[in-house]
């Protein structure tokens, strides 16, 4: 019976931390609720009895073991938020989960990859910023149809990525660094057009912060809300708003200051 | 509106939508089925814009497309639809309308913020409307698809 209920435990272990880890890199709630489902179900056919509970800051696992009426009911809880948007961990718990689900994975092996997942930061500064410049210039071209400003949103752009992701590392804070490449952005653009005509100016400062833009939470908290989820999807909603909210008080503050 | 200008605009959503997955640290094997999506998709929405002249009926129809194609995509190559749809999703992002938006909040602008915010939400309201209905007719012809099989 012990080693049943070390079985129930790793399972709920796994389960979490499965849970974790799309959670961190801002996976939508129904990819959590499904991972969950498909680990026990593989673990043992119509295993209805381990439930997740998961909002954007706690997640809740509990476990039963239907065949053993004694046992209390397992509960792991665990306090977690979204940390950065890595799409590369949410596709590898995808393979990890799909490896399982065909047993070329056991259980003890499952939760050590998770282990070993969650470690690596997986994430490159150098794929972001190209990223930034790709996604700045063309949009930015799209909009004005010259190559100069493009270019020019399209450096900012990288530039913008770096400072954020280097200010984060430093200060661990939310929307600071948002705050401050979105004032630096509006100086730079600015001093750009003392000596250079800009028209339309307000595009490029656009273009060179829409990588930075919540466009990922967005999406995710209306597939929340849209899923019944009507705690975590408001709050997803809400942080994004936040963010958009304090790139804009960058510029403003700079257009309070330099009038 | 020349076909060259139009290639040129398929272009640029090819490389916007690289770039946004990119940002976002999508799997490197995404990356050229997520701009496909995107460049793809781009089209019945420059096809519906133009002849119902109106942006939302594109809006409506591209986000369709990318819906679409993410679903049987994902299936395809064995790639989150999620990882796929967020890039696709860019070139309809109403980033410009939301910056403008909050802008002219603060500096007490209504003109401007009303204009804004109705094009906002509109736009919102048109993607997150298509992508809904898409997705739940897709897992309903899924489901139809499954049973007809098993049948």
């Amino acid at each position: 019976m012990i080693g049943q209920d070390r079985q129930q435990l790793l399972l709920a272990k796994t389960c979490l931390l499965a849970s974790q880890i799309l959670m961190e890199n801002g996976s939508e709630l129904s990819r959590i609720d499904d991972t969950v489902h498909y680990i026990a179900n593989t673990y043992s056919e119509g295993n209805d009895d381990i439930q997740a509970y998961v909002t954007s800051t706690l997640i809740i696992i509990t476990a039963n073991d239907p065949t053993d009426e004694d046992m209390q009911p397992l509960v792991l809880v665990e306090q977690t938020s979204v940390k950065s948007i890595n799409l590369t961990k949410i596709d590898e718990i995808n393979r990890l989960s799909r490896s399982f689900v065909a047993h070329e994975l056991t259980l003890k092996e499952l939760y050590q990859e998770l282990r070993k997942l969650r470690k690596q930061p997986m994430t490159s500064l150098t794929k972001a910023n190209l990223g930034s410049f790709f996604l700045s210039s063309t949009l930015t071209y799209m909009a004005m149809h010259n190559v100069f400003n493009s270019l020019l949103a399209g450096i900012f752009g990288l530039l913008g990525m770096y400072g954020v992701t280097k200010l984060y590392n430093v200060l661990h804070r939310p929307f600071i660094g948002e705050l401050i490449v979105a004032a630096l952005i509006t100086v730079a653009v600015r001093l750009i057009k003392l000596g250079t005509p800009l028209p339309e100016y307000n595009m490029i400062i656009i273009g060179a912060l829409f990588p930075l833009l919540p466009g990922v939470q967005i999406t995710t908290s209306i597939n929340d809300i849209f899923d019944g989820n009507l705690i975590s999807g408001p709050q997803r909603l809400l942080s994004a708003l936040i963010l958009t909210f304090t790139m804009v008080l960058g510029s403003l503050l700079v257009y309070t200051v330099w009038r | 509106m020349s076909i060259s200008s139009i290639a040129l605009q398929i272009l640029l959503i090819f490389g916007a939508t690289i770039g946004f997955a990119m940002t976002v640290q999508a799997p490197n094997r995404s990356l050229l089925v997520a701009g496909t999506i995107g460049a793809i998709s781009y089209v019945p929405n420059l096809i519906a814009t133009y002849i119902a002249n109106n942006i939302y009926y594109g809006v409506a129809f591209g986000v369709a497309s990318v819906t679409a194609l993410s679903f049987f995509a994902a299936r395809r190559y064995h790639i989150p639809a999620f990882i796929l749809l967020v890039p696709g999703l860019v070139p309809y992002f109403p980033g410009q309308k939301l910056y403008l938006m909050i802008m002219s909040l603060f500096q007490f602008d209504k003109a401007v913020f009303i204009t804004n915010t109705e094009g906002f939400v509109e736009t919102s309201v048109c993607i997150y409307g298509s992508m809904v209905a898409v997705n739940l007719m897709l897992s309903f012809i899924m489901k139809g698809i499954k049973k007809y099989k098993q049948a």
